[in-house]
């Protein structure tokens, strides 16, 4: 199986001397294609920072990190706007909606972004697979919580990313609803073939993965 | 290949400007050298006789030409008549065999460059039939580098031909990846369920054989009857290895309707009745309004079935177990909870894996093949449901079923 993400050695370090903070501490982990991984720490373990690091949102201060085979710890922030665009979708706790856009605007928003055509075929399966087909015209602050990380799941998937990283995608939602939402995230990572990595606090919310990451203090434990 | 037909019509252009640019010239020139002409003779004729100014002012604004007739029967006395070709004379000579030159370069310039651009054309689209070539060798040879982002693919020019050729890569790539797999977990699977079936095995030999050596009628009912206690837990043990197999070989295919879930849940725990029966347990199920959902009634029964048969085997007598239903925006939300000895935290995702029977003494001394809750989580899955655990309120463990709506 092909390996989708991996990273050799990773740190990320703040400050120095007697200020240092190790956020990544010579972490080293393979996710392979179609797998679905959780990240589980404390808060202040270093997941996000690792979610960023993995996403191209941030550069690391050593080691290396492929994305589909290519190694993206030391590209421009032009190229890596372009591999986040073309490769990986994010999902956030707070669902970063667009409120002045309606849902289905909202998820088409990054396709339209990078100058692509819209799947309409596509975009309409991935609104009924996520049950969004009735409130594609209403906007953000008509829906619920639960509601709204559904779009945000599905402006993630839009733009077929190969893989879709979320940092604690549950967050904001009662246990129920986050049950819920990790359930749709299994679903259509497997429907849509893609890698799914999500960071949670929540051991609950882990354990539904197909395997598991113990983050402590920047390094992987388990 | 536009590029090339680009050039090849500016290169058209820019030859047939050139001719025409070229015919003007020629023309032009002739157009000077009859003014020449009539500028000579004008200033012969009235240089030596002046009153004939207005004849020839008139005569060369005279259209009509009413005196060429005379004037051509004079001149033909002198051999100057239309008879006289065009070439015999040296000044036109010269410009019509500077015009013929040119049209013949001018010819055999396109026609090399036509030709060229002929060659270059074939060539290229040689150079693409070879490359569509190499890239379906590399199919057959299981080689799908051509599709990476530097890939061959990209040298390509037909965007269609592009188009298809990724897509049969990326088909292929897939269904070769997913035999292989196929065939891994074939392997895997053979190889843990002789595993599975050596122990019992072994025993009902060792009974067998220790009843053939004993002396004693007491000892060989003893050992009979332990040996017939080994088979019936072999029996159970194969039952759900064909199940297992069979599942994971995909010969069994679920068949998704529309069917109540009430009902399904009450056939589920009909089909541990028994169990429920002799543990004196208590099944409490919440009412709640009948779903229709479209899943696979008989398979799901088996899994929910496998859920209960845990929990009752796992709880002490008297005990109750507590079934939810709640239906949720995407999902039902189905938890299943029970009073018993409880997961540790460690192995809630260990319990889902075939064959895994747990660290607790307690939990091996009892009966099981470890494998129902694998095949639980292996229908849930295929149908687009989950299932995970979770500890409950008190004691025990809550099961937590979601099937898609």
């Amino acid at each position: 199986m092909k390996i989708m993400l991996e990273t050799k050695e990773l740190c990320k370090y703040y400050g120095n001397d007697d200020n240092l903070v190790k956020a990544v501490d010579n972490v080293d982990i393979q996710i392979q294609q179609g797998e679905f991984v959780s990240i589980i720490g404390k808060s202040g373990s270093g997941k996000s920072t690792l979610l960023h690091l993995l996403g191209g949102l941030d550069n690391p201060t050593a080691g290396h990190v492929w994305v589909d085979g290519k190694d993206i710890s030391d590209l421009s922030s032009a190229k890596l706007a372009e591999i986040r665009r073309r490769k990986i979708g994010f999902i956030f706790q707070a669902f970063n909606l667009v409120p002045s856009l309606n849902v289905w605007e909202n998820i088409v928003l990054p396709i339209g972004l990078d100058g692509r055509n819209v799947d309409t075929d596509f975009i309409n399966d991935i609104v009924k697979t996520l049950g969004m087909e009735n409130k594609i015209h209403n906007l953000p602050n008509t829906l619920s919580g639960g509601q709204q990380q559904r779009v945000a799941i599905a402006r993630a998937i839009a733009a077929k990313p190969s893989i879709v990283l979320a940092d604690e995608p549950t967050g904001n939602l009662d246990s129920k609803t986050g049950d819920e939402v990790i359930a749709l995230l299994k679903l259509s990572a497997k429907k849509y073939g893609q890698t799914l990595v999500v960071i949670t606090h929540n051991e609950d919310i882990a354990l539904m993965a197909d395997r598991t990451i113990v983050i402590e203090d920047g390094r992987v434990v388990r | 290949m536009k590029n090339a037909v680009r050039i090849f019509i500016g290169m058209l252009v820019i030859a047939s400007s050139v001719l025409m640019f070229l015919g003007f010239y020629a023309i032009d020139n002739a157009y000077r050298m009859e003014i020449n002409m009539v500028q000579n003779i004008a200033g012969a004729v009235i240089s030596e006789y002046p009153e004939t100014e207005s004849i020839f002012i008139s005569s060369v604004a005279d259209e009509t030409m009413k005196n060429r007739a005379y004037g051509a029967e004079l001149m033909s006395a002198y051999g100057y008549d239309n008879e006289k070709s065009l070439t015999e004379v040296v000044r036109y000579r010269r410009i019509i065999n500077v015009y013929i030159l040119t049209v013949v370069l001018f010819f055999t310039a396109s026609g090399l460059c036509g030709y060229r651009f002929y060659k270059f054309v074939k060539h290229s689209r040689e150079f693409q039939e070879e490359k569509i070539l190499d890239i379906l060798d590399n199919c057959l040879d299981d080689n799908y580098d051509f599709l990476e982002a530097d890939g061959k693919i990209n040298e390509l020019d037909n965007p269609q031909f592009k188009d298809m050729l990724r897509k049969l890569g990326e088909a292929l790539r897939l269904k070769t990846e997913r035999l292989s797999e196929e065939r891994d977990n074939t392997k895997t699977l053979v190889t843990d369920i002789s595993h599975q079936l050596k122990n019992p095995i072994g025993a009902v030999n060792l009974c067998l054989a220790m009843c053939a050596e004993s002396d004693s009628e007491a000892e060989r009912c003893e050992f009979l009857s332990r040996s017939i206690a080994q088979m019936d837990k072999l029996k159970v043990l194969t039952d759900s290895l064909v199940n297992v197999s069979r599942l994971e070989t995909d010969m069994i295919k679920l068949s998704i309707e529309t069917a109540s879930l009430a009902e399904m849940l009450i056939d589920s725990v009909n089909t541990v009745y028994q169990k429920i029966k002799d543990n004196n347990t208590d099944i409490n199920i919440d009412e709640f309004d009948d779903i229709l959902l479209k899943f696979d009634k008989k398979w799901t029964r088996e899994a929910v079935a496998n859920i209960l048969d845990n929990a009752v085997k796992y709880s002490p007598m008297g005990s109750k177990i507590f079934i939810r239903v709640q239906k949720m925006y995407s999902f039902v939300r189905i938890e299943i909870e029970d009073n018993g000895i409880g997961i540790p935290k460690s192995e809630y995702n260990k319990i889902f894996k075939r064959f895994y029977r747990g660290e607790n003494a307690e939990v091996r001394s009892r009966e099981g093949s470890g494998i129902g809750l694998y095949l639980t989580r292996k229908i849930l899955e295929e149908q687009g449901g989950t299932v995970s655990v979770r500890s409950g309120r008190e004691a025990g463990s809550v099961f937590i079923v979601q099937l898609p709506l």
